[in-house]
């Protein structure tokens, strides 16, 4: 394959590609749109296969971490075991059936589903801590986050209501208005932003994903 | 260190302590403090109480173990509502590890899951959808043949309720269980904006201030959090639903509390501080 060809080739199928299914959201036609939905099924059976692909580059990494004993190898030894015992448990021990296997659900709700809720509940404790060294008055504009922090911090729990009843519509008002503001000038910044990326990938423009020297 | 240094610098295992205090006792002894009701909460009670029997809805579990605690009273929550009104409730998700909590939901709300005489003509549960926003799209293209089978290996037509579901345009309400991607935006492009369906969501907390953009238009109710999870089980004790949730507010009552106290006295130490230095 000449070397235009390889360059041009995958920029082209992503044209083709990317059009037609843009044009599924406006045109009916059913042909044309069974093809797209065919075409949906063929890439959620190809994406499906980047889980083994992800599985191999893990254990590979992680089997040459444990063999070299770098730093941290414990850990590798850790996540290797934690893999492929649940994944044998799961393919073996559990028919296939992974979480609908009583084997396979006992270790599930047992040991990932509290560990890894424990982990998301420390945050507390980190954000506490955070809250109580950074919320400080230093200028104007952290003024005004601090005191908004605070109302809303008691205001959405339920002892705000119950010391000040005001304090629930204020709160309501703070999350409402400016802050759906801010966040809803933020989310049309980026759709602006994911738009003009997705027409430069489309032509051709933006050629990242197609790996470094493309 | 003097008074004033102490104060902008407490230990955080202090901190720790307290709050670990502060979120224990009223799990223990709960206080029982009144829960107040957002227009939010009540705009997905709302619209779930709107559902006719025999209406088919999904629910999506778009979230994880780390998020369980916060997301799955609003599962079990909002499972018990849709069955109170008579809905066809088809469960799947979009998160691997959150699909197992449809299935405790159901044996939970519904006594069984697959066992249940009822599986497969009033409710079923398809299952992990892979690949995220792609298989959205795929699954409203054609429901059949995005899920071929269930969670429990059953071939889709062999599941009577599923016999008349073939696209998004079937359902009658989409409820996403969310707690990041894919979730709610994803939803909202590839369900919502293509079916114009009803769409209501319960998310975390913390994910929320970034949906409420989507509120009222495209989103018609909101569940935020536990706070959001608590009220919704306030809405439902009028079915006979019993809420888990008081004492859980109780300490996240206290909690925020003590936060707060925290940053008062840290800033009272730091403007003492910064009034002496300028005399």
């Amino acid at each position: 394959m000449s070397v235009a060809m390889r360059r041009n080739l995958p920029l082209v199928i992503t044209f083709i590609a990317g059009m037609l299914v843009i044009g599924d959201y406006y045109f009916k036609v059913p042909d044309y749109n069974k093809l797209i939905a065919d075409w949906l099924k063929f890439v959620n059976v190809a994406a499906t296969f980047a889980v083994v692909i992800g599985m191999g580059t893990l254990t590979r990494i992680h089997v040459r971490r444990l063999s070299q004993h770098k730093q941290g190898w414990h850990n590798s030894l850790a996540l290797l075991i934690a893999l492929y015992g649940l994944l044998i448990t799961g393919l073996v021990l559990g028919e296939g059936r992974f979480t609908e296997h009583p084997t396979y659900a006992y270790w599930f709700n047992n040991l990932y589903v509290p560990l890894d809720s424990t982990i998301f509940s420390m945050l507390a404790f980190y954000i506490a801590s955070a809250a109580y060294r950074a919320f400080r008055a230093r200028s104007a504009e952290a003024t005004v986050l601090l005191i908004s922090a605070v109302v809303v911090m008691i205001g959405r729990a339920p002892i705000g209501p119950a010391l000040w009843s005001d304090l629930g519509p204020i709160t309501s008002w703070i999350m409402a208005v400016p802050n759906t503001a801010g966040i809803r000038g933020i989310t049309i910044g980026v759709a602006l932003g994911v738009l003009s990326m997705g027409v430069r990938v489309l032509l051709g423009r933006e050629r990242g994903y197609l790996g470094p020297g493309a | 260190m003097s008074f004033l240094g102490k104060l902008e610098r407490v230990d955080p295992r202090a901190i720790y302590l307290l709050l670990f205090l502060v979120i224990s006792i009223p799990l223990i002894r709960p206080i029982g403090l009144p829960i107040s009701m957002s227009p939010m909460t009540i705009s997905y009670y709302d619209v779930v109480e709107k559902i006719k029997p025999g209406d088919v809805v999904v629910i999506s579990m778009d979230y994880g173990p780390a998020s369980m605690p916060e997301q799955y009273p609003a599962t079990k929550a909002t499972v018990a509502h849709m069955a109170a009104k008579g809905a066809k409730i088809v469960g799947l998700g979009f998160w691997a590890d959150g699909v197992p909590f449809m299935d405790r939901a159901f044996k939970e709300i519904l006594g069984a899951s697959k066992d249940h005489p009822k599986y497969g003509i009033d409710f079923v549960n398809l299952g992990w959808v892979p690949n995220g926003e792609v298989g959205m799209a795929a699954l409203g293209k054609d429901v059949q043949a995005t899920c071929t089978k269930d969670y429990y290996g059953t071939p889709i037509g062999a599941l009577p309720m599923m016999k008349d579901i073939k696209s998004g345009k079937d359902f009658k309400l989409l409820i996403t269980i969310a707690s990041g991607t894919p979730g709610v935006p994803e939803w909202l492009r590839q369900w919502q904006a293509q079916f114009g369906l009803t769409t209501i969501t319960a998310l975390t907390a913390v994910s929320a201030p970034g949906v409420r953009v989507y509120f009222p238009a495209q989103i018609a109710g909101i569940i935020e959090g536990l706070a959001g999870a608590a009220e919704y089980e306030v809405l439902l004790a009028r079915y006979g639903y019993k809420g888990t949730l008081a004492p859980p507010m109780d300490a996240q009552s206290l909690s925020h509390l003590l936060v707060i106290i925290f940053i008062v006295l840290g800033n009272v130490g730091f403007a003492l501080k910064k009034y002496g230095k300028g005399k």
